[in-house]
């Protein structure tokens, strides 16, 4: 019986360690999507400037791709 | 903690009062902000007549022309120019050190190397040192009285390093968490003991904002993100670079989508902790201002009530905020070793 109790314990305790795991996991998620966003923004628009070409080509793909990825990697870590 | 938010509202008490007298209003503003910067001189207090005593730390400039530069801050102090350098006052670059030319004006493409002793790297070294000081003494302490039961300063640290061997470490890690503890374990008490020091208003090497400044959390999270990468496996690469059941075809835009997502995670981290630990020191600080904002003396007990409260969920975001640097660090580097999926 001692043993039973002791394996149940642990088991809540993990379950517990499980939920603020997953709230420090999930809680940089906002941070980790404008991130993305902001650095793929920022290098479209750097390169626009190096080439000097009339149509804003790199800050619209690049910033595309940056809100696709922010997406997939939140997506990617939800699944885990 | 009472004794703490005492000589807080004393420290800065002093400081505001005359800021509020010769300038006739008080910009709360940017009195906050000049305490969470970083800076060339440690600030005490400002006296009556309005003179400031400050430490002068040293400054360390390297430049292609000049060569290397060793002086004290105070040659600085007030705008003064010192061997063609000077602290900018205003616009982007304000209190940064710029070279001065021969005309006067600021040359802005040549920036000297900033490698002064400011009040961060104070305030970090000290805390370094504090951390060497209980950790030497804890193995010493071992070292006599081999493994008993924990008495002094064991008794405090002992529970906490099995804090983070046993819930930080071993549920992520698993059997290869003795290579990383090292690293989690200088991290979580490093990031503790500087929040901790930040909370603590006076004397200088206390109350410098360290985890608070966006370079010290920028060379964490890169540490972390190299001891990640470099201990990635196969498993690890292989998904970034050849995801399974991903088609050839979508490879180009999944590919450098991956990449992206490798910087962002400690990039989340960076930003994570110091804007939990700078929102605290504004808050405290605003608290403190309100009471000159509103110039009255009925002000003060309730803001001191509030400081008091806050100092409180400091303490424990200070623990926190340590928790989950290691917690995530440990996870990415989990993520990394681990074999499948």
């Amino acid at each position: 019986m001692p043993e039973q109790e002791t394996s149940k314990k642990k088991s809540q305790k993990n379950l517990q360690n499980k939920g603020i795991r997953d709230f420090a996991r999930y809680s940089g998620l906002a941070f980790q999507m404008i991130g993305i966003i902001l650095i793929t923004v920022w290098g479209g628009v750097k390169l626009d400037k190096l080439t000097g070409w009339n149509t804003p080509v790199f800050t619209i793909v690049l910033s595309l791709l940056g809100v696709f990825a922010a997406i997939y990697t939140a997506i990617k870590d939800f699944i885990k | 903690m009472l004794l703490l938010a005492g000589t807080t509202i004393s420290v800065f008490g002093q400081e505001v009062k005359e800021k509020t007298e010769s300038e006739g209003k008080f910009d709360a503003s940017t009195f906050i902000l000049d305490h969470i910067a970083d800076s060339h001189e440690w600030h005490i207090l400002t006296k009556k007549n309005g003179d400031n005593v400050e430490i002068y730390l040293p400054v360390i400039l390297y430049s292609k022309e000049k060569g290397l530069d060793i002086f004290s801050s105070k040659k600085l102090a007030d705008g003064n120019e010192y061997k063609g350098y000077k602290i900018e006052e205003e616009g982007d670059l304000q209190g940064k050190i710029v070279s001065v030319n021969k005309e006067g004006t600021v040359d802005e493409k040549n920036l000297p190397l900033d490698l002064s002793m400011t009040k961060a790297v104070i305030g970090m070294l000290s805390a370094a040192i504090i951390g060497l000081l209980l950790f030497l003494s804890l193995s010493r302490s071992y070292r006599k009285s081999g493994i008993s039961h924990p008495k002094g300063i064991q008794s405090f640290l002992e529970p906490v390093i099995l804090f983070v061997r046993d819930d930080i470490a071993i549920p992520n890690l698993g059997h290869k968490y003795e290579k990383y503890m090292p690293y989690l374990l200088t991290a979580f008490f490093f990031i503790l003991i500087n929040n901790l020091m930040g909370l603590i208003p006076f004397p200088p090497p206390f109350g410098a904002n360290v985890t608070g400044n966006i370079a010290v959390t920028f060379v964490m999270a890169t540490c972390t993100f190299l001891i990640t990468q470099f201990s990635g496996n196969k498993t690890y690469w292989k998904h970034i670079f050849a995801a399974p059941g991903v088609p050839f075809w979508l490879l180009p835009i999944m590919i450098p989508v991956e990449i992206i997502g490798l910087f962002s995670k400690p990039f989340a981290l960076m930003i994570r902790l110091f804007a939990n630990i700078t929102a605290g020191h504004i808050i405290v600080l605003s608290l403190i201002c309100l009471i000159f904002i509103f110039n009255s003396l009925s002000i003060a007990p309730v803001s001191i009530l509030f400081v008091i409260f806050m100092d409180f969920l400091e303490l424990l975001v200070a623990f926190l905020q340590a928790y989950i640097f290691t917690l995530l660090s440990a996870l990415f580097i989990s993520m990394a070793v681990q074999e499948n999926h």
